[in-house]
């Protein structure tokens, strides 16, 4: 029995706890078994589990964007019931989700005071404005409060739902994998960020996979696996083993042993020779790039997000016009051939996001398997039975955790459907792989699995142009990093990598 | 019960409500106004006629349903129509030409398709090279073909004392077998392009994720042109279906009583899909026909049109909710 004055004080540093929180999804997937967790004031609770491992669902109860099939939440002893993301925020809890849901058309301080007014606050452009100003300069934030949201990077967007859940978020502020979109530098600024406002007494819930940054910013670590909650860690007791083993459970290998880089041979599989081109709002994003990838080698390409990576992807792939220089794969100038001609000559790719941009949602998953493969083939006919089949193949290849390849794609979970997503380029015979942030969001075994299949490419003869914002990424898988800053090339670096030096030309 | 069957059951008790509350406000009475519409189906001389009436719509329907699914929005179809009318019934009653019967149905329909397709052709050209919007460019194409329909009525196709053109001849009349055959021709190889084809494969991705179809090199461009073509032939094709069953010729007033927009509705009723055009389609028409027996019995048009804008929005209402997730 606790003594009334332990109780007592107990009550008074919890804001929230909920109990035996069990959610059931209409497709029978059990996401939440049953979790109880108690949330204190002023502290940063780390939330810590493999993808899949129900955090963001559990989240989305505590937020009021899900009702849970049972269980009770209490907010300062009383009990509560959220009916939407509305209710939840009256008692001022709010949440950046992981990918950010914003109004496109508006501009930042348009969709700033929308959402204020949708959670029943009505103040003026002008106010908002000061206030917003306000936050920025108590926090450190950066943001063009007159820029369109269309024009604005993943990065920049995950700023604006930050500074919202600032505005919104009085008691509890949930961040869900917000690291996944930024570099080193802004995670380390980011966890600054949630340390000051845990200081003024609200409750910090960070959501992430990454064991170090769980270590570097929590005061209590709750680790999830299976959407139970498995241990509930101190700062002072936490250990990268005690997490690795709470979470996976049993002990796995997480050492990495990578294909070492293989000799250079001097023919160049994609040469960049002078490239200009034009974003979307006519000013020069690409101002004379030049770089080169040889045969059997990663060649990185570092830059914080939004300095011209996205039109560099883009131009390479076909689908943005060069308005100077030229793009040279496997001695072929493609500058002005069509996005097709580009892939038959063996370019693949393994585009930023998942669904809408390498999988089509709703369709089933030998269809998307389908989608990457049937322009290969010159018949106009499907056999969907050959699909079928390489389906199953990749998912025993690769260990794809699914029901069924007729299940729709968006039943996978964000591993899952980056596995796909790689094995549908591997099926293909490929000389060159264009990757954007492969391993953003994933989980640390899936992670582990894209980059050994990176490395795998290299050994067998292809080559990877890898453009990521992980620098871990790309310095443990590249032969050479370029980096990207203000739509300028700088480098090559070479191994042994300089991160200094690199980080300089980043910001530089 | 779920949300999705509540709701769906929801969506059925409400328009029935409707339907009773709108049938006892009208001259013919609750029991005349549902009496009338039971006849339609009981009675099979009215299924015939509505199987007449259901060719332009159901023909449209179905391009529409392959358009809409790769992303194009089009409207276009009520000027193919009328255009795919116009040009089967210069061939029957214009060109001088004379084949047998069995030759004039599979020629008409070919240069009437041909003429609705070219027509959607412009539409498609203009979205896929300049972006230009398809909702807008066919809608005003929509009016240069009724201007284009009122000119020849008027001026070169005029005959005896009153504004309307030659009829298509007794020859070349076509009945509800020639109408059901050739619809249901056409469903099942539009259903067959969009499931077992390459074709078919694109317009998915391009219609539920367009950036992934970008990203893997589909050619985007070729498709929407395709499929402008594709979508404008099965309305031109409706034209001929129209003007050589029941309308036989055109006066200033009846070029088209708006058989081409039927078909987007019905298009959107049947989920987009061809085959699912047939009976949704046919359900119309019949809708159409119960409309035409309400007006005889003195129910004005408004509120025939009324009820029959309950019982589709009815039904949109039921199958859209039971699509909806629990």
């Amino acid at each position: 029995m606790m003594d009334k004055q332990e109780y007592a004080q107990k009550v008074q540093k919890t804001i929230m706890n909920v109990k035996n929180i069990v959610v059931i999804y209409p497709n029978g997937v059990v996401a939440n078994k049953g979790v109880s967790l108690d949330i204190h004031k002023g502290e940063i609770l780390g939330i810590l589990g493999e993808n899949g491992a129900g955090k963001t669902t559990l989240m989305k109860v505590i937020s009021g964007r899900l009702r849970p099939s049972s269980g009770e939440i209490y907010i300062e002893g009383k009990k509560v019931q959220f009916r939407s993301a509305r209710d939840a925020l009256k008692y001022g809890i709010a949440m950046v989700p992981q990918h950010p849901q914003l109004f496109g058309g508006l501009s930042v301080l348009e969709d700033l005071g929308l959402s204020l007014k949708l959670a029943g606050m009505n103040i003026s452009r002008e106010r908002l404005r000061s206030k917003i100003e306000e936050i920025e300069e108590k926090y450190g934030i950066n943001i063009d409060l007159e820029a369109k949201i269309w024009r604005l990077s993943m990065g920049e967007r995950q700023k604006v739902d930050l500074v919202r859940t600032i505005l919104l978020g009085k008691k509890i502020i949930i961040l869900d994998e917000p690291t996944t979109h930024l570099t080193p530098m802004e995670s380390e600024k980011l966890i600054n960020i949630m340390k000051k406002l845990s200081k003024e007494g609200r409750a910090v819930l960070f959501i992430t996979h990454k064991l170090k940054e769980a270590l570097m910013a929590s005061d209590r670590i709750a680790v999830m696996r299976k959407g139970k909650i498995v241990g509930i860690v101190k700062k002072e007791e936490a250990s990268e083993e005690l997490l690795i083993k709470l979470m996976f459970g049993d002990k796995i290998d997480s050492e990495i042993s990578y294909v070492k880089a293989q000799k250079r041979e001097r023919d160049k599989v994609l040469e960049v020779i002078n490239l200009w081109v034009k974003g979307p709002h006519g000013v020069w994003s690409l101002k004379g790039i030049d770089l080169h990838v040889f045969h059997n080698e990663i060649v990185g390409i570092a830059g914080i997000a939004g300095n011209g990576q996205r039109e560099l992807f883009e131009t390479l792939l076909g689908l943005r016009k060069a308005s100077k220089g030229r793009i040279i794969i496997k001695g072929v100038d493609v500058t002005k051939k069509a996005p097709l001609y580009r892939r038959l000559l063996g370019l693949a790719v393994i585009p930023e996001e998942r669904l809408g941009w390498a999988l089509v949602p709703g369709k089933s998953i030998f269809y998307n398997i389908a989608l990457g493969l049937v322009f290969d083939d010159k018949s106009f006919f499907i056999d969907w039975k050959r699909y079928k089949t390489l389906a199953r193949k990749v998912v025993k290849m690769f260990d794809v955790k699914l029901g069924s390849v007729d299940d729709p794609v968006d039943s996978l979970s964000g591993g899952n459907m980056q596995k796909v997503i790689v094995a549908r380029e591997l099926l293909r015979s490929v000389d060159l792989v264009l990757a954007m942030n492969p391993t953003a969001g994933l989980d640390f075994k899936a992670t582990l699995a894209v980059r050994r299949t990176l490395a795998s490419l290299r050994s067998r003869g292809s080559s990877v142009l890898l453009i990521s914002e992980d620098l871990d990424e790309l310095t443990e898988l590249s032969n050479r990093i370029y980096v990207m800053s203000r739509g300028v090339i700088k480098g090559p670096f070479e191994r042994p990598f300089n991160l200094k030096e690199i980080a300089k030309a980043m910001t530089t | 019960m779920n949300r999705a069957q509540r709701n769906s059951l929801l969506s059925l008790i409400s328009g029935i409500l409707g339907l009773i509350l709108i049938a006892y406000m009208t001259p013919a009475g609750l029991r005349g106004t549902f009496s009338t519409l039971g006849l339609v189906y009981s009675r099979i001389d009215l299924l015939e006629t509505s199987l007449l009436y259901s060719g332009p719509i159901i023909a449209s329907a179905i391009g529409l349903a392959l358009a809409y699914r790769a992303g194009f929005i089009t409207i276009g179809s009520e000027g193919q129509v009328l255009l795919g009318a116009l040009t089967a019934l210069w061939l029957t009653a214009y060109s001088g030409l004379h084949i047998s019967r069995s030759l004039m149905l599979p020629l008409a329909l070919l240069f009437s398709g041909l003429a609705g397709a070219l027509l959607g052709l412009i539409s498609g050209i203009l979205r896929a090279y300049w972006d230009v919007n398809e909702t807008l460019s066919s809608l005003m194409l929509n009016y240069i073909v009724l201007a284009f329909a009122n000119y020849l009525i008027a001026g070169p196709w005029r005959t005896g004392p009153f504004t309307q053109t030659r009829s298509v001849p007794n020859l070349y009349a076509i009945n509800k077998i020639d109408v059901l055959i050739t619809v249901l021709f056409l469903a099942f190889i539009y259903e067959f392009l969009l499931r077992r084809t390459k074709l078919g494969l694109a317009i998915e991705a391009l219609g539920k994720a367009p950036k992934a179809a970008y990203t893997y090199a589909i050619p985007v461009s070729s498709i929407i042109v395709y499929v402008s073509l594709l979508q404008g032939l099965t309305a031109g094709m409706g034209g001929a279906l129209m003007i050589m069953s029941f309308q036989r010729n055109m006066t200033a007033m009846n070029q088209s009583p708006g058989y081409g927009y039927m078909g987007i509705l019905v298009a959107w009723m049947a989920l987009i899909s061809p085959v699912g055009s047939l009976i949704a389609g046919y359900f119309f028409s019949t809708l159409i026909v119960a409309g035409y027996l309400l007006q005889s019995k003195g129910v004005p048009f408004n509120t025939v049109l009324l009820l029959q804008s309950v019982i589709v929005l009815t039904f949109i209402a039921y199958m859209a909710s039971r699509r909806t997730k629990g």
